[in-house]
């Protein structure tokens, strides 16, 4: 009975004083951050955030949306004004994406990424992308009236480049960090696009990967999946394959020095074959995919020069297929830095190919 | 102190209430806390440990399993007269100290992961008093909620394993003891010296009905399993990145997605939040029963107060760093573990056979 009666009072008692809506912020008293933006200014930083402007929302559709930029010293002391600027409370976990700019990058990620790390509400599946030019232009980027915003930019920025990948690689010694670039489109209406793939050396900004470097990366690490390709035939016809699945398995080996083979296997679809009516397809598919295969080749080779032997950057973890290979050969390597543009790297591409359209699979 | 008892649980209730007290040891489980640099390394120190776990679990079954009609404060008091009473408080202050230091991980984890801002003096008195209540209710009502709990964490822990499959990548398993053996070793030390089980083994399980045996190994088998299971997910899915994380175990839950589900740290809060009202309820009950014995004392709930006003008072001061510090080392839980979980029951059961010895003789 006694228990019974001070269970009562610790129930109602809680109800009468600790309702926990006195002191709560209401959701026109946050600042939804939806995107983070990282320049290098001076000294310092410069932060934008792109956030949820629940104050003066106007739109059916949902919340409008707002930019505003910060400074400070470090990211933190940055974000750390949003609150005497706006009279806000900043809420980060439901930020989808950050976006660090060139000379960010090229500054070093280690000076800013800690708070994306140890800050209670950052999401580890933060993506991450990196800016051709500033991260304030990118997040403040308008289509018309409005502001394109982050979880639209978000979609452009592949799966893989968020915070569990790059800090991991950035933490591994065998391993270096990459990710998405963006860059803005120039003309009358200005878009984001997903311009190439930053490649780091360590925690600094080595380079950019063009387009087909990119898809190279991708069709190496397996993740070319829905990717577009248009080959040229020796007619001068264009045809425009979409690589319906991609699987690539690493193998190495060591010779007189460790030599990598990817053996990557491709499931590609035709979907549009330039001026079919002027010549016969049929017993051509050989043809295409011979061609084809010779091109993702060079794609491939391209694609190492620029990645290993230009920026020495191990961002397809060759040294961790390696090490897990060879553990023995691999603890006597004393710079893998240096050793990966020793090595050989080769190519095994198996192509199927799907004509749709037509009844012909082969 | 030599009145017969009557089992009041089953053998399954008692195991799943070890279970889930085990269990949320493993929530908290980092690289930090076992003082190693490769996670990797501790499925071979789970291994160890299952093994190491059985061996240090024989004088307590030996000591129980034939007659139950005594606890370890009874055993003691029969064999060793008035010196039982030392052996007795050496218990309780241990028991007392498995509240405390489990509340103040508990509290270790919410203020730094899930919300710093939070007042640590409110939250643990909020799971004290939930806990005082449990304990107030008695083994049989503490075994009954233990399983309907246990039937949620499963649930849960199964819907985080199966979000988190495809998320695992081959290249982020090195090979085992890549940098030596220390990883190892300190995965079996910090494995084994949170086992405070076996020590609520001593006095529990003369309240189970049913085979202990049987019960023993299938407790021990599914900790491990979950455990070397953890160690799969944590390490496929983070890679480098969980050196970073304090708490990879909620890290991992918080990027495991299923379909549109995500963000599962929801769930892995509430497991950690069952498991951590179950575990100390249960320390509360038997430190409290151990003191009523020693005290000769009737009403349970004065001493089951006093008890919780400590553990509360003793969680505050081990929220201090160096506090912390000296109670989280590896060795001094490894050794009050097994002074409690084995020496002592050790040093019983040799009295025991001296004694049945010199009845037999005469």
């Amino acid at each position: 009975m006694r228990i019974k009666t001070i269970s009562l009072f610790f129930i109602i008692m809680p109800m009468l004083f600790l309702c926990g809506c006195s002191d709560s912020s209401q959701l026109h008293q946050k600042i939804i951050v939806q995107g983070i933006g990282v320049d290098k200014e001076n000294e310092g930083y410069k932060i934008t955030v792109q956030s949820f402007d629940y104050q003066n929302t106007t739109s059916e559709e949902g919340p409008n949306v707002k930019v505003i930029s910060l400074n400070g010293e470090s990211v933190m002391s940055a974000l750390n004004t949003i609150s005497k600027r706006t009279g806000l409370e900043p809420l980060y976990s439901q930020n989808i994406m950050i976006v660090i700019g060139e000379d960010a990058a090229k500054d070093g990620i280690n000076k800013i990424i800690d708070f994306f790390i140890r800050h209670y509400e950052s999401r580890p599946n933060v993506k991450i992308c990196i800016a051709r030019g500033k991260a304030e232009d990118v997040l403040s980027c308008k289509s018309g009236e409005n502001f394109i915003q982050s979880k639209d930019i978000s979609d452009l920025i592949d799966d893989k480049s968020d915070i569990v990948h790059f800090v991991g690689a950035l933490h591994d010694v065998n391993s270096q960090p990459s990710a998405t670039a963006l860059s803005i489109t120039q003309g009358e209406t200005p878009t984001i696009i997903e311009d190439g793939i930053a490649v780091f050396y360590g925690d600094t900004l080595s380079g950019f990967c063009d387009e087909n470097e990119s898809l190279g990366i991708k069709l190496i690490n397996g993740r070319s999946k829905g990717e577009n390709y248009l080959l040229k035939l020796d007619d001068g016809r264009k045809v425009t394959c979409v690589i319906n699945d991609s699987t690539s398995k690493i193998k190495t080996y060591i010779s007189d020095v460790p030599e990598f083979t990817v053996n990557l296997d491709l499931d590609i679809g035709i979907f549009e074959i330039e001026k079919l009516n002027e010549g016969d397809m049929n017993g051509k598919e050989n043809l295409i995919k011979n061609q084809l295969i010779a091109n993702i080749n060079d794609l491939f080779r391209r694609t190492i020069y620029k990645v290993i032997m230009e920026y020495g950057s191990d961002i397809f973890n060759f040294g961790k297929i390696l090490m897990n290979k060879n553990p023995k050969y691999f603890k006597g390597i004393e710079d893998w830095g240096r050793m990966i543009k020793s090595c050989r790297y080769n190519i095994n591409t198996n192509i199927d190919i799907s004509v749709t359209g037509t009844e012909v699979t082969y | 102190m030599t009145k017969t008892k009557k089992a009041v649980i089953t053998v399954p209730q008692l195991f799943s209430m070890l279970f889930i007290s085990r269990l949320i040891v493993s929530m908290t489980y980092s690289l930090r806390l076992s003082n190693s640099t490769s996670m990797w390394d501790h499925i071979l120190s789970a291994g160890i440990s299952f093994i190491v776990t059985f061996l240090l679990v024989i004088p307590v079954y030996s000591l129980f399993s034939s007659e139950k009609k005594f606890d370890i404060v009874d055993t003691s008091y029969n064999l060793m007269g008035k010196a039982g009473t030392i052996i007795t408080f050496i218990y309780i202050i241990y028991y007392i100290f498995v509240c405390s230091y489990t509340l103040s991980v508990f509290i270790d984890f919410v203020s730094n992961v899930i919300n710093p801002p939070i007042s640590t003096v409110a939250l643990s008195i909020a799971v004290i008093l939930s806990s005082w209540y449990g304990a107030s209710r008695g083994i049989e009502g503490l075994a009954r909620t233990s399983g309907i709990i246990l039937f949620v964490i499963g649930l849960s822990i199964f819907f985080i394993i199966i979000s988190l499959m495809g998320s695992l990548e081959a290249t982020n398993y090195q090979p085992l003891l890549y940098n030596g053996t220390s990883s190892m070793w300190n995965g079996v030390l910090y494995m084994i010296s949170r086992t405070s089980c076996i020590p609520a083994m001593a006095m529990l399980i003369p309240k189970a009905k049913g085979s202990i045996k049987k019960g023993i190994l299938f407790w021990n088998v599914s900790i491990y399993a979950l455990i070397a299971c953890l160690i799969v997910l944590i390490v496929g899915a983070l890679g480098s990145f969980l050196d970073t994380q304090l708490f990879p175990v909620y890290t991992a839950a918080s990027i495991a997605k299923l379909s549109s589900l995500q963000h599962m740290d929801a769930l892995y809060l509430g497991v950690w939040t069952m498991g951590v009202f179950v575990k100390i309820s249960l320390f509360l009950m038997i430190s409290a029963e151990c003191t009523n014995k020693v005290f000769k004392i009737k009403n349970r709930s004065g001493s089951l107060f006093i008890i919780s006003l400590i553990v509360f008072i003793l969680s505050m001061c081990f929220g201090k760093d160096y506090i912390y510090k000296f109670i989280s080392n590896n060795m001094f839980l490894l050794s009050i573990t097994v002074l409690t979980a084995f020496i002592i029951p050790l040093i019983l059961l040799i009295f025991k056979l001296i004694k049945n010895r010199k009845e037999v003789k005469a």
